[in-house]
């Protein structure tokens, strides 16, 4: 299990308050621990930290500009969910009709 | 050993002390010469004395922490999971954009694939636009030349009394139609700018004029600005600040214009007007807030 205070002694400078912070204002959402007083961090709660550390700390993303950069990104990957479904669906698309999509896209790549 | 943390039984928070004091508890269950029995307890007793010269070090323990070094002290390239390697997941769970979106998304993104027979037939999409015009070119109409996205010139007629918030409808000026079927229309909100002297309240249009006491109570004639150039405006004589004054048909479309007399005192004493009210008799006594309503 990782706790709050766990996650943060994975960076060199990250207070606990200021990972709370990030937590309070659900840029990153782990769990309620057992007892219910802490968090649990799984390993995708850890990676979105590291992503948020490295906005704050390395490239010095303002505070306020945070919540905009999070909902972009969120809908990014959103859209590439999206997208791969929709991939999937064309994959059990008759070969004339893939061959027909695969020459459509490369042209509207040009 | 993989996690001197779990050598010791500690958490990772654990306080130098509480290492310390695990360490001991463990090294004397576990001290070899006192298991002679126990082949098991030497690499017990090694991984808990590796644990503790690593946690018991803070600036060891600080790079373990990051996962600069591994548990024997040697380096290693700190292995991460990037968020992207979550991507999947990342949307499909709690990071989902607020609602998510909705399977209409793919009917947004490939409308053109999806659209049906019927749609097609349908005319070209409407383009919309916002035009900010200035309150005299609302006032007397005006004839203004769009540039739209695709570098086409639209020339926008404005009529005289247009009024804020209205919009414009140029046909056929939109999206060209598919084959055969007609062009869409561009629409264009107006908003009208402020002026700094005129108001408006529909085709009517008002505007401030400051009167000395000697024009208010004389009479005047004084040249003012119109929305349709300049006029004279005659002020009765005896008029009291307040007073309305019609210029008719110099308003909006052919509507009138008001000048809303404000009388305005000098700005030093006048010793001689003083001396004057001090010793006025008015010819009619009257009370200018008799007929105000009492609180």
């Amino acid at each position: 299990m990782n706790s709050l205070e766990t996650v943060a002694l994975l960076f060199e400078d990250l207070e606990t308050g200021e990972l709370a912070g990030w937590v309070a204002q659900r840029w990153i959402q782990p769990e309620p621990d057992a007892d219910g007083d802490g968090w649990s961090f799984r390993d995708i709660d850890i990676a979105r930290t590291r992503l948020i550390y490295d906005l704050r700390h390395e490239m010095e993303t303002p505070e306020a500009t945070m919540p905009i950069v999070l909902s972009l990104l969120d809908q990014i990957y959103e859209l590439r969910r999206l997208v791969d479904g929709f991939g999937a669906v064309l994959a059990e698309q008759p070969t004339a009709i893939r061959d027909a999509i695969q020459a459509g896209l490369e042209r509207a790549a040009h | 050993m993989d996690d001197p943390y779990a050598a010791l039984g500690v958490p990772k928070t654990a306080s130098q002390a509480e290492i310390q004091s695990a360490y001991r508890t463990l090294a004397k269950r576990h001290h070899p010469d006192l298991n002679p029995g126990k082949p098991a307890a030497e690499a017990r007793f090694k991984e808990i004395s590796a644990a503790n010269a690593l946690l018991s070090n803070a600036e060891k323990r600080a790079r373990f922490d990051r996962g600069e070094i591994d548990s024997a002290g040697a380096e290693r390239p700190p292995e991460r999971r990037f968020y992207r390697d979550f991507g999947d997941d990342a949307a499909r769970t709690k990071y989902r954009p607020e609602g998510g979106f909705d399977a209409s998304a793919f009917d947004d993104f490939f409308s053109r694939a999806f659209e049906t027979r019927a749609a097609q037939a349908a005319r070209g999409a409407d383009l919309h636009f916002a035009l900010t015009i200035t309150f005299l070119e609302a006032a007397n109409g005006a004839s203004r030349v769009l540039t739209l996205p695709d570098g086409r010139k639209l020339k926008v007629e404005i009529a005289a009394g247009i009024a804020d918030g209205q919009t414009l409808r140029l046909k056929g000026q939109g999206v060209p139609g598919l084959g055969q079927t007609p062009d869409g229309d561009a629409l264009i909100a107006i908003s009208i700018a402020a002026h700094p002297i005129f108001r408006r309240e529909g085709d009517a249009a008002f505007f401030d004029l400051k009167v000395t006491l000697k024009e208010a109570v004389l009479g005047a004639k004084i040249d003012v600005a119109t929305p349709k150039g300049n006029v004279t405006l005659t002020v009765p004589p005896n008029s009291t600040s307040g007073t309305r004054l019609r210029i008719k048909g110099r308003g909006i479309a052919g509507g009138d214009l008001f000048a809303v007399l404000e009388l305005v005192l000098p700005p030093t004493p006048e010793p001689a007007l003083a001396a004057f009210l001090a010793g006025w008799k008015p010819d009619a006594a009257f009370d200018p807030r008799a007929t105000e309503a009492k609180p």
